[in-house]
């Protein structure tokens, strides 16, 4: 493996990289890396992406070369050694300890909340029966949070389910719609527009601001589907 | 009504309330949001004696109307539209004294597209995650997480400790003034310009782009000829936030802004100087910018010289101050 590639994006980020094929093992490292980079003075943001890490720092407390070096020397060691750790703290700061077990998302396959359903089985070339079981087999992993408030980017849709996106997005999709779009899925955690394949629903609020912890998942979590109908 | 409120009598096309934004919360996809014109913001806050965070409304293309409950230090700073109290007709950049039941009328923007209402003692809705500026995604913040509506009371908060000062006016930003219909705004090339094909990088610099009718508060939307982004390797989604220029695969530039998503992927062509972020959002559709690489020097430069613009506004206003 390279070494990453940390850059300046404007006056206020850094980003930092990492090289190589996109892995699970990379973005541990990059969600360690989050953590620890959170609590470093000037830094007011640390944002994962898809094997990358966006820094927000106050540039006119701190020197953009000087958070870089010290960037540099949390990736280089291998902070994810470490990443255990982190997870338990994580957690902890939800005050609802749950280990490692996945959180299990109740859905409504199918019907008014999956009305794409057949689509995607059409798709697939299964029955719609037996894209509900293939959906809801796997553990996905939360790889990072983006786009709208509380929205997962999970990893690890069968690749047999993944369904381009619609060609006209709708304009309101419910929160708590389970979809598909390309090779993702997800769950919109709140109400907005979207182009995703819908295929069904869950009553779980993945978004509330009045909770402790608006959202729901964290990078690193493992989430799995639980069909309730 | 004598409540210390103010009542939305009409909002215009869009009207919300807004502060310098909600931080912190980027990795769980939550924007910052804020005021579009973070400069005008501070100006009509110190106008009124608030410091700079206060909550004031943001006004999109004038055409609104509010009621002041009680007596009420007010003040207009951002796109340039007529205003009248009463019926009499008032400068904006300058701060007011309402009467209790008078009617603030602001209308059709001549000049812009964002116009800010700062009231002495802001904008009192609650905070939600630290702010208490609107963020219509998330449905927080501000009035009930959405736009203003008729009829919306507005609480005002109790006036600062600062002491009173007179009436005070200020002279708007030369945007307002000289810009005609070009508007020279400061990039920071970055992201994957470098690895555009070389007529792009040079066409992204040389042409004029036209602001789109479809803009609004999370990107600023470009037309033109369209950029090649040919050979640009395909990006993994990353954080992004307001400034970045991004070019989508259609070849038009856009600029995020506040209520940018926190995520992308498109190719990135640089960002928006922090000294010039508020212009993009007050240049109105049809008119078209051009874009003027800077160095992080000079836009570090740029942005410290208007902390020492709002400094002053600052000494000038405690210089004319009275004990309340």
């Amino acid at each position: 493996m390279g070494d990453a590639v940390i850059s300046r994006l404007g006056q206020s980020a850094i980003v930092l990289d990492a090289p190589g094929d996109l892995s699970l093992e990379v973005q541990r490292r990059i969600w360690a890396l989050a953590r620890a980079a959170r609590g470093w003075p000037h830094v007011r943001e640390a944002v994962p992406g898809m094997n990358n890490l966006t820094l927000i720092f106050d540039w006119k407390h701190e020197d953009a070369q000087a958070l870089s070096s010290r960037l540099r020397e949390a990736w280089d060691s291998r902070l994810s050694l470490d990443f255990a750790r982190y997870a338990r703290s994580a957690r902890d700061d939800k005050k609802n300890p749950r280990g490692n077990a996945p959180i299990e998302i109740p859905v409504r396959y199918g019907g008014e909340d999956g009305p794409d359903l057949a689509l995607v089985a059409r798709h697939a070339g299964l029955s719609e029966e037996q894209v509900i079981e293939r959906h809801a087999a796997i553990e996905y992993v939360v790889y990072f949070l983006g786009f709208k408030p509380g929205f997962a980017y999970l990893g690890g849709l069968d690749p047999r389910l993944a369904t381009p996106r619609r060609k006209e997005p709708r304009a309101r999709i419910a929160a708590g719609s389970v979809g598909i779009g390309g090779e993702q899925t997800g769950v919109y955690a709140v109400q907005s527009p979207g182009g995703w394949q819908l295929i069904g629903r869950t009553t779980l609020e993945l978004f509330n601001p009045q909770r402790d912890t608006a959202a729901l998942l964290s990078p690193g979590d493992i989430v799995r589907f639980v069909r309730t109908s | 009504m004598n409540a210390n409120e103010i009542v939305v009598v009409r909002p215009g096309p869009s009207a919300l309330v807004v502060d310098r934004g909600r931080f912190g919360y980027l990795g769980i996809g939550v924007s910052w949001c804020g005021a579009a014109d973070l400069l005008a913001l501070s100006i009509a806050n110190r106008l009124v004696g608030n410091d700079g965070a206060a909550a004031a409304v943001e006004i999109t293309f004038g055409g609104a109307a509010f009621c002041f409950g009680r007596r009420t230090r007010f003040a207009l700073a951002g796109a340039d539209c007529p205003a009248s109290l009463d019926g009499e007709r008032i400068a904006t950049w300058s701060s007011h004294d309402a009467p209790a039941g008078s009617t603030l009328e602001i209308g059709a923007s001549r000049c812009g597209v964002r116009t800010l209402l700062a009231v002495r003692g802001g904008i009192d809705v609650p905070q939600a995650m630290g702010s208490r500026t609107t963020d219509l995604a998330a449905g927080i913040g501000g009035l009930n997480g959405r736009r203003l509506a008729t009829k919306d009371r507005l609480p005002v908060g109790a006036a600062p400790a600062l002491a009173y000062a007179k009436a005070l006016a200020v002279e708007p930003p030369d945007f307002y003034r000289e810009r005609g219909q070009k508007v020279e705004i400061g990039m920071i090339p970055g992201g994957e310009q470098a690895s555009f094909p070389k007529e792009a990088q040079a066409a992204l610099w040389s042409m004029p782009w036209r602001v789109s009718p479809q803009s609004n508060r999370m990107a600023c939307l470009l037309e033109g000829a369209p950029l090649s982004t040919r050979g640009v390797p395909e990006m993994r989604s990353h954080a992004v936030v307001p400034g970045v220029v991004q070019v989508p695969h259609s070849g038009l530039p856009l600029v995020l802004l506040c209520d940018a998503q926190t995520t992308g992927g498109y190719p990135k062509a640089g960002v928006i100087a922090e000294a010039d972020l508020w212009k993009m959002a007050q240049v109105e559709p049809g008119v078209c910018v051009r874009f003027k690489p800077v160095t992080i020097e000079q836009s570090a430069a740029a942005t410290r010289g208007i902390a020492a613009y709002l400094a002053a506004m600052e000494n000038a206003i405690a210089a004319q101050s009275v004990q309340a």
